[in-house]
This record gives structure tokens, C-alpha cells and sequence, in this order.
């Protein structure tokens, strides 16, 4: 057992409200720079959708991240070792900047500048890049809200293996549905975009499992770039090297949650510690495809336990990391509740970023003008569980999504949080717990005392409940080799050495 | 809303800097170049010569017959005012001179100035009368007999030339002692220079014949003359063993046989390589992706 630790966060989806806060505080904290303007390190997709950048989940057509062979080994999709030599020059799975947009801005002086004339000034959309006037034809989240549309819904790689007649149903316009998914670097276990580089650039902070790209060490290969299944490493054509979403960790290292996490307006990010057994990354990547998810959670290791804590210790993680990771909320959703996956866990990158998936509405009927649901009137909280076939987010769907197509794990999930709504709402309007609800709790795999812990995380956590940052130190790391007062007064914003190009 | 000046401290050092350095460089070039004048007076008329016309016209002033006119008892050499004419201006095509033809090329000597070429005409009109206010070497005759070859002894002692060596100088794979660049950077000469490159100076294949033999030869390599070499060689010039060898192989080079590229088998080549680079290209470009989006609007994926 080789412990380590990895700073996970956790989205509950259920809670997202698609605000895009959490979007605009990264652009503005990281990506308001020259050659950035396009990237999104975090960006939030309206689904069913194809995403940003669009249609990123065909690996058939951006060939990312790991798939296991026919002697159950870990391959690259991307290239084997000698084809990645032989297209060094010539990577032909790139995603372009018309698959990811043209960024633009509005020409806001003219609306004070402009001569006079007949009629009132506009601000036209010009290109971020250029200047130029563009025609806006796409853009980050392009399809936001428009659930079930014919171009980018209706194409929805996650969507497949769901029944034609529900897919029919989807596009009917009452039965339109669609859902928030926020998506930042997930900081894998098993990083594509580290094995794809050529220059070894890339690399996972030992410490908290932050992957970062190593500005100097970029020759600008872009191999990361294609090799990501989830399309999260960019290049910048200004410094012409590759960046990606850094965790904010400059933040995490003074004590502050990722300005995504920080800002969300829904309170639905979640920060933590997780421990997990390095030695068996390789291993669960290559199990085969109805295992991979099991796998990757049973690598996660119980930080309540003697024999992890022990061998944590041997591997330098101190007291003050075993302690924020036994208050975890990341672990808590995870592993004592089940109640959370990683993004596309067939990827086998083994994504450490985790999602509690979506309630929806059970789907309605409209009779006589009247919204009727489908389900019968008396005992209504009760049927739903049993209902969840008739959600309109088909299960198939949330399992294409995080649990490799089993529906299994995502029925569970969904159970555990209408039973948590169901107790809830028994206790504050009827003011009584019944017999029926102690029993449906039970069926869902709670007691009281979890519904309970479940109710007060998901709904009321303060600050320090959702963030609990282990302390870093850094201080005193960097106390041991630098005068703090030789730097005071010199932080601030841009770069402390102008990446080269090539250098 | 504007957007800042992209890369403002670049701008900054991209042209400060380099303003900075011109001026500087201006200041202090201007200020050695007066200090080098002042120098250049006191030069006596007979170093100038020594540094930049014994070279080829020997010494004392005899020449190289056939090669390099002799200024010794030379009627025309006696005017100060051509010679000085001849040095700024250089002087090409067939002249005669005591009754031996000669039709060579001598550059201009620009970066000598008026004073010093004044020197230098002085010092030539000495030479041209007999009258020289320096004693000319012993052995340099005064006076040269109408139409009779000179047997003129070399300025030092001969040293054996080795054309081996002589040919990796040449060619470069030995470099010159002093520093200067071999000869293949600009010339090419007998079987050296493939693909008809290194057409910057003259073929040197007979060059051993057209400068005069041995001595000729030698005595343009101690000092080389032209506009284009003697910049090169001023500062670092060959050494008298170097010289030797080089002469070696340059006597020997009519005698072998450069292997010939015809230009047109290359350009054919070229051409056809280009095509073929460009239908490769465009085979490639037909299967280039499009946009997702793109593909999405035209057509629908087939699940997998």
C-alpha cells in the first residue's frame, strides 16, 4: 500500500442552478490573458448537449484518454509509442478553434464614440483575437437551456444505449429536459494528458495530485491536448505552450477553496482531502469496462482506519492531512454514502473530480390542458421512488454519464436522495416520522441519523462544512529557503517569468 | 474599452536597447577611427607599401612578370599622380609595361586615406626613378633590361607545400591557423566544389598559371590583393607553411577532373519532388477534419 492524498472536489448536480459564476471567476482569475481568451478551465454544459469543446465525449473523433486492449492491457487511444513519433509533426485529432469558439467581445466604445447619425449606436460582436467584426456562430455552452435541441441535444454521445421511443419522447417540447454539468480539470489518478507528452512537461504534485504543465519544460507538442479525454488542456497560441486548470492551487496553499468553488452561487462544490492507494492505479484502469468504476472507488482508502493511517504517516502525509481527510465531505459523499461518481469513469484516466447526480421531475402528461403526472395521486412521495424509471432524465442517460452505463449505482443514488426529501419533509410539515418513512429510509439504505447528516451537507453546510482544506504549510516550506520580506510587495497579477516559446 | 498595449515592456527593450547600442557604438567608432588616422600619418610611405603593394609588386617594386606589373624603372609609376589615381581607383585590362603585356585586375585600396595613398605615391615614384628614400632589398634589381624575364628570387626562404594538406585546408577540414575561413567558402577549384556550389569568388582551377607560377601564387596568398579578400585575410593572414600547401594543390588542380552536376538533372528533381510533396499534401488535405460542430449541422451521428 502506498498511500497518498488528492485534493477531490465534488459537484452536487442537483444543486446547480447554471449560473456560470463559477465560470467567469476562473476566466477572470486565470484565462483573461492573451492566447487564453478561448479556454474555459471550468465551463458549465447544458445537457443532453455536446459541450465545449463541442462534442467532446466522441472519443471516435478526438480520441482521448486510455482504452484497455485485447490482452487487458492500458493503451493510449490517442497513439501507440512509435505512432506518436511518427505524427509528432502532425497530430490529426486537435480540436480546433472553430471546436471550441471563436472568442469575442462587444465593441462597446462605439456606443460613445460613434459619429452622429440617424440611428442609435450598437456594439457589434468583434473577434477576441483579430478585432475584426465576427458572426457569433458558437460559443462555450452554446446550446445553454435549450434542452432537447435538434443539433446538439439530439447528438449527445451519453445519449446512446437510451431507448429511441424515450429519445422521441425527450424532443416532444413538454417533455424537454435538461440539466447543469460543471466540469473543471479532473485531476486524475491516471492522467492521459501526462502519458501522451513527449516532452514530460506534465506532471501530479505528489502532495495533493494537482496536475500541472510545466511552462518551461512545454515544447508546445499538444499531445496533452488531444490525449485529455474530457478536453481540458489548452493551448495558449500566444506563449505557444499548453496550460490547464491548476486547482486554484495557489489558493488551496493559503487556505482558500478554487475561485470556482469559492464563488458558486448554488453552494453546490464541495472540497477535500481523499487518500487512495497508489500502487493500484494501474491495475483498476485495466479492469475491464463493468468493473472500472468499482475499482476506482475501492482505491479510495478508509482514513479512519489503523493500518492507512500508519502507512499515510510513512509516506509523509502528516496529522494535519489525515485529519481534513477524516472530514471530508468528498469522502462522506463518496464512500459512506455512495452517493457520487467521477465523470465517464470508462475513460480509465480515473477522474478525482466526483458528480452527485441529478434529480428530475417525474415525466407529466398534459390532459384537458392540465399537467397531470404519471403517477397515481394518493401515497405520491412513495411511488416516485419506485418510479424512478419515469424521471425525465432517463437513468440510462445519468449512467452514460458516470457509471459506465450501469444503472444500477445511479437508481441508488437517486433513492437515497428522494428518501432524504421524503424524511425531511415528513418531519417539517407533518412534524411525525411514520412507520412508512422509517421503512422506505431503511429500503433506501439509510437510518435516520444518515438522512439526517445527508439533509445537513446537502442543504445548510457552511463554509468551513464544504471546503476542509488540509493545511499546506507553505509558508514554512517556502520560509526554509526564501526571506518572505525580499518578496513582500511584489505579488500581483501576470507572469513572474514570461514563458518562452520553445525555450 | 481598449485593450492595452500588447507586450509593452518588449516594446520598450526592442527598441531602446538596440538605439542605445547604435549610438554607443557610433560615439566610439568615431573615436578610434580619428585615433587610427592619427596613427596612419605617422606611417612612413615605405611600410604603407610594404603592408599593402609588396605583396604583388614585390619588394622592390620589380613585379611578377607576366603577373603583376613591375613599378621599378616603370615610366608610368613615376607620376605620383597616377599612381595615386591607380591606388584609390584600381586599375583592370591590358596594359603593357616595359614590353611585357599584362592583363590583370587590381581593386581599389578605398580604405587607405588620401594622405597615406599620397604617401603611397611618393614612396612608388621613388621606386619608379631610382631614387627611393628607402634602400630597397639587395637583391631587388633597379633597373629591369627591355623584354628579358626576371628571374626574382622569392622574398623568404621556399618552404615545401604538401598538396594533401593544401587540399584540407582548401576544402576547410583543416582549419587556417590564424582563423580565417577556408578557401571552399567562397571558391571552388579542380575537383572540389560539387553541385556547382560556392560560386561566390572565381574558380580557382589555373589560378596556379593565370597569378604566375609559384612565386605569383605565393606572394598574392601572403597579401591577397582583391577588394573581397583582403578584408578577410588582413587581420589573420596565412601562414608562410599554409601558403605552400595551398599552392601545392592549387598547381596540381588542372590536372584533375571536377565530377559534374548538370543543373538541369537538379532542377528536374527538384520539380518532381515538389509535385509529389504537393499531391501528398493534397491526398492528406482531402481527409482533413472538420469542425464537430460543422459535422454535427450536416450529419447525424450513428450511435455507437
Amino acid at each position: 500500500m502506498k498511500v497518498r492524498a488528492q485534493m477531490s472536489m465534488l459537484f452536487h448536480l442537483d444543486k446547480c442552478i447554471g449560473c456560470h459564476t463559477c465560470s467567469v471567476a476562473c476566466k477572470n482569475l486565470w484565462t483573461d490573458r492573451d492566447g487564453a481568451e478561448y479556454m474555459w478551465w471550468n465551463n458549465v454544459e447544458t445537457r443532453p448537449g455536446t459541450g465545449y469543446p463541442t462534442g467532446w465525449e466522441d472519443q471516435d473523433h478526438y480520441r482521448g484518454g486510455w482504452h484497455r486492449d485485447a490482452k487487458g492491457r492500458l493503451k493510449l487511444v490517442l497513439h501507440s509509442r512509435g505512432g506518436g513519433i511518427a505524427k509528432a509533426f502532425y497530430n490529426p485529432a486537435l480540436p480546433e478553434l472553430e471546436d471550441y469558439y471563436d472568442p469575442f467581445t462587444f465593441q462597446y466604445g462605439n456606443l460613445f464614440g460613434a459619429p452622429a447619425g440617424q440611428q442609435q449606436p450598437t456594439a457589434i460582436p468583434i473577434s477576441k483575437i483579430t478585432g475584426r467584426p465576427v458572426e457569433i456562430s458558437t460559443g462555450p455552452n452554446w446550446d445553454d437551456d435549450l434542452g432537447g435541441s435538434d443539433i446538439y441535444a439530439a447528438n449527445d454521445p451519453s445519449m446512446d444505449g437510451v431507448d429511441d421511443a424515450v429519445r422521441a419522447q425527450m424532443e416532444e417540447i413538454e417533455r424537454v429536459v435538461f440539466n447543469y454539468l460543471p466540469r473543471i480539470c479532473n485531476h486524475c489518478l491516471n492522467p492521459a494528458c501526462v502519458a501522451a507528452c513527449p516532452s514530460g512537461a506534465i506532471y501530479k504534485r505528489s502532495e495533493d495530485g494537482v496536475v500541472l504543465v510545466n511552462e518551461d519544460k512545454c515544447r508546445g507538442w499538444r499531445m496533452c491536448v488531444s490525449g485529455c479525454p474530457y478536453k481540458k488542456v489548452y493551448y495558449n497560441w500566444d506563449t505557444g505552450k499548453s496550460e490547464k486548470c491548476i486547482l486554484c492551487f495557489p489558493r488551496l496553499e493559503t487556505g482558500q477553496a478554487p475561485a470556482c468553488a469559492h464563488s458558486c452561487v448554488g453552494r453546490i462544490r464541495y472540497m477535500g482531502v481523499l487518500l487512495y492507494d497508489a500502487d493500484r492505479i494501474a491495475s483498476s484502469a485495466s479492469e475491464p469496462d463493468d468493473r472500472v468504476l468499482d475499482a476506482q472507488l475501492d482505491m479510495i482508502l478508509d482514513p479512519f482506519d489503523p493500518k492507512v493511517i500508519t502507512a499515510a504517516k510513512l509516506e509523509g502525509i502528516d496529522d494535519g492531512w489525515l485529519d481534513a481527510a477524516r472530514r471530508s465531505p468528498i469522502y462522506r459523499f463518496v464512500k459512506d454514502w455512495g452517493m457520487a461518481f467521477p465523470l465517464h469513469p470508462e475513460y480509465r484516466t480515473e477522474a478525482m473530480m466526483f458528480y452527485v447526480p441529478p434529480l428530475s421531475p417525474i415525466m407529466s402528461t398534459i390532459e384537458d390542458s392540465l399537467v397531470k403526472l404519471d403517477l397515481p395521486e394518493e401515497r405520491r412521495d412513495f411511488e416516485l421512488l419506485d418510479e424512478l424509471d419515469k424521471a425525465r432524465l432517463p437513468l440510462e442517460y445519468l449512467a452514460n454519464l458516470f457509471t459506465v452505463g450501469d444503472t444500477e449505482p445511479i437508481r441508488v443514488a437517486l433513492r437515497k436522495m428522494l428518501a432524504v426529501r421524503t424524511y425531511k419533509r415528513r418531519q417539517s410539515v407533518d412534524g411525525t416520522i411514520d412507520a412508512t418513512t422509517i421503512e422506505m429510509l431503511a429500503e433506501a439504505g439509510l437510518t435516520e441519523a444518515t438522512a439526517e447528516a445527508i439533509y445537513r451537507m446537502t442543504t445548510t453546510p457552511t463554509m468551513d462544512d464544504r471546503f476542509v482544506l488540509p493545511p499546506y504549510h507553505r509558508e514554512m516550506s517556502i520560509e526554509a529557503i526564501n526571506d518572505p520580506l525580499s518578496a513582500k510587495g511584489e505579488a500581483g497579477f501576470g507572469y513572474r517569468r514570461e514563458p518562452k516559446r520553445g525555450a | 474599452m481598449t485593450a492595452p498595449p500588447r507586450k509593452g515592456r518588449t516594446l520598450i527593450g526592442s527598441t531602446l536597447l538596440p538605439v542605445a547600442v547604435v549610438v554607443f557604438t557610433a560615439i566610439f567608432g568615431t573615436l578610434s577611427a580619428h585615433s587610427d588616422a592619427a596613427n596612419a600619418q605617422d606611417v612612413s610611405g615605405s611600410d604603407l607599401y610594404a603592408a599593402n603593394c609588396a605583396g604583388c609588386h614585390q619588394p622592390g617594386g620589380e613585379g611578377i612578370v607576366g603577373t603583376f606589373p613591375p613599378l621599378a624603372g616603370n615610366p608610368a609609376a613615376a607620376d605620383p599622380t597616377y599612381v595615386a589615381t591607380v591606388v584609390s581607383q584600381g586599375k583592370s585590362g591590358p596594359i603593357e609595361v616595359l614590353g611585357v603585356p599584362y592583363d590583370g585586375v587590381m581593386p581599389p585600396f578605398s580604405k587607405l586615406s588620401t594622405d597615406e595613398i599620397a604617401a603611397i605615391a611618393d614612396h612608388v615614384s621613388g621606386l619608379a626613378t631610382g631614387t627611393a628614400p628607402d634602400t630597397a632589398p639587395d637583391t631587388a634589381p633597379t633597373s629591369v633590361p627591355d623584354g628579358v624575364p626576371t628571374t626574382t628570387v622569392p622574398p623568404e626562404p621556399p618552404v615545401a607545400g604538401d598538396a594533401d594538406r593544401g587540399r584540407e585546408l582548401f576544402v576547410g577540414s583543416n582549419r587556417l591557423d590564424r582563423g580565417a575561413p577556408g578557401c571552399a567558402s567562397c571558391h571552388v577549384a579542380g575537383d572540389v566544389g560539387n553541385l556547382g556550389g560556392n560560386g561566390l569568388g572565381p574558380d580557382l582551377t589555373g589560378v596556379y598559371g593565370r597569378l604566375g607560377g609559384e612565386a605569383g601564387l605565393t606572394a598574392w596568398l601572403a597579401n591577397p590583393a582583391s577588394k573581397t579578400m583582403m578584408p578577410v585575410f588582413a587581420d589573420r593572414p596565412m601562414t608562410d607553411q599554409e601558403i605552400a600547401d595551398l599552392v601545392a594543390f592549387l598547381a596540381d588542380t588542372p590536372n584533375s577532373e571536377r565530377p559534374s552536376y548538370s543543373a538541369d538533372w537538379l532542377l528536374m528533381a527538384g520539380l518532381a519532388g515538389l509535385g509529389m510533396l504537393l499531391i501528398g499534401m493534397a491526398i492528406a488535405w482531402r481527409g482533413m477534419r472538420r469542425p464537430y460542430a460543422q459535422i454535427l449541422a450536416t450529419t447525424r451521428r450513428s450511435p455507437r
